[in-house]
């Protein structure tokens, strides 16, 4: 954070200045029947513009949620910065995007019969730079699990513990937190997350030693994919997320939309997630005021549990003359999951109360062919267990890892194409990277002649052909592909020079 | 800080989760500030929450790391405290020697330990600020009796009474402010089961001593290596820590968060 901001450093029993290598703040929301949601605290001091306050209130409370909400939510949000006082240097940056706050918030709903309600409903927000919403969840939830959401002595503390820790670089840290010390890595490129880490020794570390992957995701499939309309869908997601085609997801649930957006994003590693994703968004969202033009993005990932948002979507995009968001209907995890999309979609609609008046999407045409065997396996896999209750990580496990081998074999033709051009990245005096030349043509070429393990639809193999051909095409022209290449000659960049990959201005661009 | 390279033949290394506990102005930081750096500051700032540092600790066959959480002794933080000592192998239960009713206190947090932390917790029962009792002016040698280094529990028995005697002869000399007698905490300390030492924090003495003692006292099946002293105690001292809902879940049914941090146990 800059110099002006650290004047009330004195007056705190912790140093503003290293609190806020890690976060910004600290916000208390508390939701008063007769006015809204409404700021309870901040802490520390922090001087946010109050059009940012009602936003990170707004953002703090589900639209809407079913029955009693016996158990604490969480998730996460991410909302420009419209702080003038609240800015941060290129360098305070790790993961997460330049003017950015990612907030990641604890909600409980409590009998309080002091109330008209007779019960009360509040948010702990924790506010900061940098997208590790993993680690937020768990240091909240430690935060919370004993203790009254917002208890001021909570909120010093948590502050004090933070303000200890050594600032955030690639690299190995441990973080005493409330009697728990967090063992956590962070790898240099959030895409890549084992890149650039210097293997620990075997016998320092523990086995047992929870470690944490900063960017790794919040949710677990071997519970979402319960909220599947159909396990071949998990195909279309992918297919979406890594063009950075638009997405929204609907959840009655903002903790499970919030869960989803981020596995889906983990889902396409190691290509870098291009689009702006938001992992939960509510009707007050800046997001549909982005563009200079004030309408929505082109690329993004949204979760949303308020169907009235689909509307105003379904609008948004027709007036910018964007492509409309393919969209996710998250069903009721109690019943089983089908294997292929069944004409549900009206019933999925009319289970979430989709308004009249939004346009109902076309079907969403795809490139990728699906991997039937491996999808039969992943049914047998989850059939007969409860998504609330059993823990099975071999789902997460085996999701992940058919995804990422998926994404690693998309990559390799582009892999091979640029390991025969002559031309070895280079750094212009500004510091930008260059790819010497790239040419899709060209790069089609050496598709053709040397294929692809993928397998792309299609029932002749020229038709297969034409789709990958198309496939290939979109990916070149999708953002994906530049921050993908960005990366990748950043690293190459340093593994030839020696020096540090990691430069901010990358982080500000989508 | 990297415990395991280091020496060339190196000695098994194992973390130790410790938690200090007492009534506020005790000297609990001053003891970790005294035992991790050698160092001691007049007025220390209260603690605010709790402060987390490491020191290690070497024994004949072993090194122990101590994973040190000193807590704050005022009242609005006391809510807190379980979570520090959630998993803890060691506390250091710290009184006033100069104040009847940190005793009081101390003897509050020895009963919610014995009750609520984990079972085979090594407590140490620490009367501190002897540089204000006659003990330390008189001798320093002197203070060497109230615990010998090697084996507090058990041999310091036959010398408190004579280190009483040392104090009432000394009253009448110099000023002393000490209004809880070494037999008394001694007595309470045999009484609970736990190490007992009367230290100063401002010249050093015993301070040491402590931390040997419980190094030494902590059960060897009960270490495991490197980082992650929690989870291993965890796995050491069964499942009590996560699995009793009492503990987790004081406000009904919250999201387990230590799911993840417990072994397949």
């Amino acid at each position: 954070m800059n110099d002006q901001q650290e004047g009330a450093d004195e007056s705190l029993p912790f140093s503003l200045k290293h609190f806020r290598k890690w976060m910004i703040c600290f916000v208390v929301c508390n939701f008063n029947v007769d006015v809204g949601p409404e700021i309870e605290s901040v802490y520390p001091p922090t001087p946010l513009a109050s059009s940012d306050l009602s936003a990170i209130c707004f953002n703090s409370f589900p639209e809407r949620h079913e029955g009693e909400i016996t158990e604490d939510l969480s998730f996460s949000f991410a909302l420009r910065n419209h702080s003038p006082k609240v800015s941060f240097d290129a360098f305070d940056y790790l993961y997460g995007k330049q003017d950015y706050f990612h907030g990641t918030c604890l909600f409980r709903q409590e009998q309080d019969n002091t109330v008209k309600r007779r019960f009360g409903q509040k948010s702990l927000v924790l506010l900061s730079q940098h997208d590790f919403p993993g680690l937020w969840v768990k240091l909240l939830h430690l935060m919370t699990s004993n203790n009254a959401l917002g208890d001021i002595a909570v909120l010093e503390t948590a502050c004090m513990h933070v303000a200890s820790w050594k600032p955030p670089t690639a690299g190995q840290h441990q973080l005493p937190f409330f009697g728990s010390v967090l063992a956590m890595d962070i790898s240099p490129n959030p895409a890549l997350p084992l890149q650039g880490l210097i293997p620990s020794s075997t016998g320092s570390r523990e086995i047992f030693t929870p470690i944490f992957d900063v960017s790794g995701p919040v949710g677990n499939w071997y519970k979402l994919v319960h909220y599947l309309p159909s396990l071949a869908e998990i195909y279309i997601i992918f297919e979406q997320a890594i063009l950075a085609e638009p997405v929204a997801v609907l959840s009655k649930n903002p903790q499970i939309c919030s869960e989803f957006v981020s596995a889906v994003v983990d889902l396409i590693r190691p290509v870098p997630y291009a689009g702006d994703s938001r992992p939960y968004i509510t009707m007050q969202s800046d997001l549909f005021s982005t563009e200079i033009d004030g309408g929505l993005p082109q690329h993004y990932m949204i979760g949303i549990t308020n169907p009235f948002l689909l509307r105003r979507l379904s609008v948004t995009s027709g007036n910018s003359g964007h492509r409309e968001p393919h969209i996710v209907y998250l069903r009721n995890p109690e019943s089983e999951v089908p294997l292929k999309p069944s004409h549900q979609e009206h019933n999925l609609r009319g289970d979430h109360q989709v308004p009249q008046g939004s346009s109902r999407p076309k079907q969403t045409k795809t490139h990728l062919s699906k991997d039937t065997a491996f999808l039969k396996s992943l049914s047998r896999m989850i059939s007969g267990s409860n998504p609330l209750r059993e823990e099975n990580s071999d789902v997460a496990a085996t999701v992940r890892r058919h995804f990422a081998a998926l994404a690693g074999s998309l990559l390799a033709p582009l892999n091979r194409y640029f390991a025969t051009l002559t031309d070895s990245p280079s750094a212009s005096p500004g510091g930008e990277v260059r790819y010497g030349n790239f040419s899709e043509a060209d790069f089609l070429q050496s598709l053709s002649k040397y294929g692809c393990s993928v397998k792309f639809r299609g029932t002749t193999s020229l038709q297969r052909q034409r789709t990958r051909d198309a496939f290939y095409k979109r990916f070149c022209q999708s953002p994906s592909f530049f921050r993908w290449l960005d990366m990748k000659t950043r690293i190459e960049l340093a593994a030839s020079t020696g020096v540090s990959p990691s430069d901010p201005t990358e982080k500000g661009a989508t | 800080m990297a415990d395991s390279r280091g020496s060339a033949a190196p000695k098994p290394s194992s973390s130790v989760k410790l938690v200090l506990l007492g009534e506020s102005a005790v000297g609990k930081s001053s003891l970790v500030l005294r035992f991790v750096n050698n160092d001691f500051q007049e007025n220390k700032e209260p603690t605010i929450g709790a402060a987390f540092l490491t020191q290690k600790c070497n024994l004949p066959t072993r090194t122990i790391k101590f994973e040190i959480w000193d807590t704050a002794g005022q009242e609005r933080f006391a809510s807190l405290a379980p979570m520090y000592y959630r998993n803890a192998q060691s506390a250091l239960v710290v009184y006033d020697l100069t104040k009847p009713t940190s005793l009081t206190k101390a003897k509050h947090w020895v009963a919610e330990l014995q009750r609520q932390a984990s079972p085979g917790i090594v407590i140490a029962l620490v009367g501190n600020k002897l540089d204000l009792t006659n003990e330390t002016s008189s001798s320093t040698g002197a203070s060497a009796n109230f615990a010998g280094s090697e084996d507090a529990a058990g041999e310091s028995e036959e010398n408190h009474a004579e280190a009483d005697a040392d104090a009432d002869a000394d009253d009448e000399e110099t000023h002393d402010a000490r209004k809880i007698s070494t037999a008394e905490g001694k007595a309470y300390a045999d009484e609970e089961g736990l190490l007992f030492f009367e230290t100063s924090a401002k010249t050093g003495t015993n301070v040491t001593d402590v931390f040997t003692a419980i190094a030494n006292a902590i059960p060897e099946h009960t270490l495991k290596g490197g980082r992650g002293a929690a989870a291993a105690a965890q796995g050491a001292l069964g499942a009590r820590g996560d699995a009793d809902p009492s503990r987790v879940n004081l406000n009904g049914p919250r999201k387990d968060v230590g799911a993840k941090e417990g072994c397949a146990c």
